[in-house]
């Protein structure tokens, strides 16, 4: 392994006060993987993506991407950089309309969004980017309904539309299937088969372990902020300390 | 001379401290801003006026000024918190206490009139001195600040040693995990109200009781320094509001002192400016997380 | 008197747009009188004691009084909601205070003579204005700028530059409310610091809350309705912080995003499949 990662966490850690969220936490990604991340509830994986999109300042460690340190980097120049994400507790742009989430995700002119007061020639390309990414969660039907009306499975698909239309290399999914039933997350993962050519490596946080097994390349398990296990998804599975994690947790936490 | 004006700026500094208390109080509790409290701070004078002149003595008005204005505060908590309990629902509550100030400036207006109406005051706690290090100090500032350090104690013992204030501190550490431990938040919001508001209507007694009258535009003029003085001392911090206050007092009188009038209020604001820019945790350092809630 | 009145509804139709334009990035500003009191002042004193051109001390008054703002707002827009709203509220104290103690501009006696102002000056801008604000509104920008009032830290995670879009947003309200008060002050002929207090920035944000603040149509009518109506009905003119801020409350809890809360679409996706 000669090339660089794409994504490159040495060591961190993030604390809120006394209680530690993540500690000495190192995961390497490369293009093309997809990284699946696992560990009861309180494990630290949120926070984990919290940390790698921005919304967390670290407490120790640093994380690079594309061989670029970008551990102090703002928010919306990780987002700029290709680091997308969704959310465990859904958060659209509830009273903007669908087709509106999804485009004003849409990258205009390089970044310059005054810009676009001085363009004459209408709106049709966002429209139509916009429609197509639509059409790719199959929620074309409902462009011009409020976000804040879909119903929950509508409403994660949105947010993977979103996070698509800014043409990301990496996207983290925090728990894309949570509550859904099984014939949703069949769905589910069939939209991301689907658009494999758009999502070049992903990270995705998930209980349910069927779907872990189906759509990563590569799992890793954490417990108590730490990494305990790392490999093929039959790998980690049999690990002793995550069958313990799990089954200490209880099933309540799946 | 210059000793004076330091009791003279504790003095105002302790009556701002209060409304500041209350400020930090709520912001602590909801992380919200209740505009209201300026207005409740004005309303203390009335209250007195009031209760005096329908015969009670002074003593019971001050305990009325608690009691109507902490009322008063679960008023606002229900009319312009209750329903927005989003974070991003702080500017719709801000707006909305401030709404409900304006309509409390309207009522005092319509009932007292415009002008200032006098406080009774007895006479001797103006015209008595007290020797002090060899100043002379009116018996009026030494009852304001004995009524303002006792109530402070309460108050410390209130948020320290009871259950009512370690549910208070929970909440304020973070409502969702205070919830899980079965906390009832909206009690608890209620309590927080009720003990600002009582603080704000106390503080704005001791100032109509210094002053001599009171007057429907003081919540403006000088109410709303007490939102200075909480972010000089940390938004969310009971220590910092008071030591900003005090802080506060001293830098306007000695401005006065010192014949910068009315510049020393230029210097507080600049200062609250600065302390955001520079150290929001406060002045003082001992405020909760800079983390920004996610 | 209906002279006097149309201007005065102008002028705070501009107003109510300045809060309106940094209200589109989700910070509330209650700095805006103060921002019109530089206006006026600034510009009266380009024009009475510089002897400058009436236009050229619009348009200086306006510019400055944007660059100083965001330069002031600026670390406060890096922060949380708040911290703005008590900056502002200082900013508001300091301006009038400052102003009130420069013997420069006459201090709290206040500064005489200017004049030029006419009511087309005042409409003309609110044309400019008003299809400026239209054409914002069916931009990517207004949409980028919606995401950023729904929910700023997702907006910034999609790229979206929070902070630039607010400290713009923040300039151009500032420099309008300044513009709005260099007419003012030249229409008025005479000022004073309490012109512009800290009540007529709360008010000013309360048209826009009762008007609406998700279209440009909102703060018009807020403005309007509250300074026409107390004109036209004497009851109204008594009552008026106690009716206006029983309408604010009410309003705040039945309809949140103001009397005319519909927001404009900034695209329709689905028009031709509209069978």
């Amino acid at each position: 392994m000669t090339t660089t990662p794409l994504l490159d966490v040495r060591a961190i850690a993030k604390r809120f006060g006394g209680i530690t969220a993540i500690d000495d936490l190192s995961i390497s990604l490369f293009n093309g993987d997809i990284l699946g991340l696992v560990g009861p509830n309180g494990a630290g994986k949120t926070a984990f993506v919290n940390c790698v999109t921005g919304f967390y300042t670290l407490s120790g460690g640093a994380i690079h991407f594309e061989g670029r340190d970008i551990s102090a980097l703002a928010l919306h120049k990780r987002g700029r950089l290709g680091i997308a994400r969704t959310f465990q507790n859904i958060r659209l742009f509830r009273r903007m309309t669908v087709a509106e989430n999804v485009a004003c995700a849409l990258r205009d002119q390089a970044d310059k969004p005054l810009r676009s007061l001085f363009r004459f020639g209408g709106d049709a390309g966002f429209v139509k980017a916009a429609r197509d990414l639509l059409d790719r969660v199959r929620l074309a039907h409902k462009a011009d309904h409020l976000a804040g009306s879909l119903p929950y499975g509508e409403a994660r698909r949105l947010e993977i539309a979103r996070a698509l239309a800014t043409r990301p290399k990496l996207l983290l999914l925090d728990e894309p299937t949570a509550g859904m039933n099984e014939e949703e997350t069949q769905e589910l993962l069939a939209d991301l088969r689907r658009n494999r050519e758009l999502i070049p490596s992903m990270i995705v946080i998930e209980h349910d372990i069927a779907f872990i097994r189906d759509v990563s390349t590569r799992v890793v398990a954490m417990d108590y902020g730490r990494k305990i296990a790392e490999g093929s998804a039959a790998e980690v599975f049999a690990h002793p300390q995550v069958v313990e994690a799990y089954l200490g947790a209880g099933e309540a936490d799946v | 001379m210059i000793a004076e004006q330091i009791v003279n700026g504790v003095v105002l500094g302790s009556m701002y401290a209060l409304v500041a208390l209350g400020y930090t109080l709520v912001f602590g509790v909801l992380d919200k801003l209740n505009f209201a409290l300026s207005e409740l701070f004005m309303l203390g004078g009335f209250v007195v006026i009031a209760s005096v002149g329908l015969g009670a003595p002074l003593w019971l008005a001050g305990v009325l000024v608690l009691l109507v204005c902490g009322s008063l505060g679960l008023v606002v908590e229900f009319v312009s918190f209750r329903k927005f309990t989003s974070p991003d629902a702080q500017v719709t509550a801000a707006l909305s206490s401030l709404a409900v100030g304006l309509i409390m400036i309207d009522l005092v207006q319509k009932t007292w009139g415009g002008e200032p109406v006098s406080v009774p005051v007895p006479i001797e706690w103006r015209r008595a001195n007290v020797a002090f290090f060899g100043m002379q100090i009116q018996v009026m500032k030494i009852v304001i600040l004995v009524v303002t350090l006792a109530l402070m104690a309460v108050l410390h013992w209130l948020i320290t040693r009871t259950a009512m204030g370690r549910n208070i501190r929970a909440v304020a550490e973070s409502p969702t995990f205070a919830t899980l431990l079965g906390v009832d938040v909206k009690r608890v919001n209620q309590q927080t109200f009720f003990i600002a508001s009582a603080l704000a209507g106390a503080g704005g007694l001791m100032f109509s009781l210094r002053n001599g009258v009171a007057s429907s535009d003081i919540g403006f003029t000088f109410g709303l320094k007490a939102l200075a003085i909480m972010a000089i001392g940390g938004m969310g911090d009971l220590r910092g509001a008071v030591l900003s206050g005090v802080l506060v007092g001293v830098i306007e009188s000695l401005a006065i002192q010192f014949g910068f009038g009315k510049l020393g209020e230029v210097i507080v604001w600049a200062l609250m400016i600065l302390v955001l820019l520079a150290r929001p945790g406060g002045l003082f350092g001992g405020a909760h997380g800079t983390e920004q809630r996610a | 008197m209906t002279h006097d009145l149309i201007f005065l509804t102008g002028v705070n139709i501009l107003m109510a747009w300045s809060v309106y334009i940094i209200l589109l990035s989700g910070s509330l500003s209650f700095a805006n009188g103060g921002f019109m009191a530089l206006g006026a002042y600034g510009a009266g004193v380009f024009t009475m004691k510089w002897g400058m051109d009436f236009y050229a001390a619009l348009a200086l008054a306006g510019l400055g009084t944007g660059l100083v703002g965001a330069l002031l707002a600026y670390p406060a827009l890096r922060t949380r909601g708040v911290y703005l709203i008590l900056v502002t509220v200082g900013l508001s104290f300091i301006i009038q205070t400052l102003i009130q103690n420069t013997d420069y501009v006459g201090g709290v006696l206040g500064m005489t003579g200017m004049t030029g102002t006419t009511n087309w000056h005042v409409w003309g801008l609110i044309g400019v204005v008003g299809v400026g604000l239209y054409w914002l509104s069916r931009s990517h920008l207004q949409r980028q700028l919606d995401a950023v009032r729904e929910d700023e830290r997702v907006a910034a995670s999609l790229g979206i530059d929070v902070v630039y879009l607010k400290v713009v947003c923040f300039a151009v309200g500032a420099g309008l409310a300044a513009v709005a008060g260099g007419l003012y002050s030249h229409y008025m002929v005479f000022i004073n610091p309490d012109h512009f207090n800290i009540f007529v920035s709360i008010y000013v944000v309360l048209y826009v809350v009762l008007g609406g603040v998700n279209n440009l149509w909102g703060p018009v009518i807020g403005a309007s309705v509250m300074t026409l109506l107390p004109e036209m009905v004497r009851a109204l003119q008594t009552f008026r912080p106690l009716i206006f801020g029983a309408v604010i409350i009410a309003l705040l809890l039945v309809r949140p995003n103001g009397l005319l809360s519909l927001r404009l679409r900034t695209l329709t996706a689905h028009k031709e499949r509209d069978a």
